[in-house]
């Protein structure tokens, strides 16, 4: 774990470095839909560009996000996506947001407290698009209603490589 | 990692493997399963510190675990 930045409750460290540039990323793709650049971060965190972009393979090596290949810039950062993918997320009516994959996009609401969240994808068999509502977890709408999750690839947190991919 | 509109285009699309068919799941499953902290959390300002703890150690293994039923 990284150095730590930020004590307080009662001398609980419940912030670090890293806490603080995850936090700093994620609130940026809540806020826009799209991940900010590591030199964009740097005066936002007082450090070089470096030391972000230090940070943000640090991160990504934690969690089931990653970098696009050959390049310093944030590909995935779960449960958003800053490619597009076919799970388009909109919060108040706006479409800003795309989830990593199909299963995320059921995790994205809780990115939004309070709000209904709408998921809308295309039927991978070319056939009518699905539809679903949600709020803090709950399933408000299922378009249609025999929706359902399948994947060919394992998922989960104890293969740092593979996960949500 | 896809949503699909019912069961039977799940397994009609050119990418299904029977050998994961136990991943095939109402979306319903799905909705619970990412009720985990391990998603619920992601807000906090102190995640990954949080995902170290007993608590997400727990949350990650409760996802584990789920998964493989």
């Amino acid at each position: 774990m990284a150095a730590l930045w930020v004590t307080t409750y009662g001398g609980i460290v419940v912030e670090t470095e890293l806490d603080v540039t995850y936090a700093a990323i994620m609130d940026e793709i809540v806020a826009t839909g799209v991940a900010p650049h590591y030199a964009e971060l740097a005066p936002l965190l007082q450090i070089s560009p470096e030391e972000v972009l230090r940070r943000i393979n640090r991160i990504m090596a934690m969690t089931p996000g990653w970098m696009a290949p050959g390049t310093d810039y944030i590909a995935s950062f779960p449960p958003f996506n800053n490619q597009p993918t076919p799970y388009r997320i909109s919060v108040r009516g706006h479409q800003r947001w795309f989830a990593q994959c199909g299963f995320e996009a059921l995790a994205c609401c809780w990115m939004f407290p309070g709000e209904t969240v709408s998921i809308d994808a295309p039927c991978l068999l070319g056939e009518e698009p699905l539809h679903l509502e949600m709020k803090d977890g709950d399933l408000l709408l299922s378009e249609p209603a025999t929706v359902v999750g399948y994947t060919r690839s394992r998922l989960g947190m104890q293969e740092p490589d593979q996960p949500f991919r | 990692m896809n949503l699909f509109r019912s069961e039977q285009h799940a397994k009609r699309w050119n990418e299904w493997e029977e050998s994961m068919a136990q991943t095939l799941h109402p979306v319903e499953w799905w909705i619970e399963t990412f009720r985990n902290p391990l998603f619920r959390n992601r807000s906090r300002p102190d995640y990954l510190t949080w995902l170290a703890t007993d608590e997400g150690t727990s949350a990650t293994m409760e996802f584990a675990h789920r998964l493989e039923q």
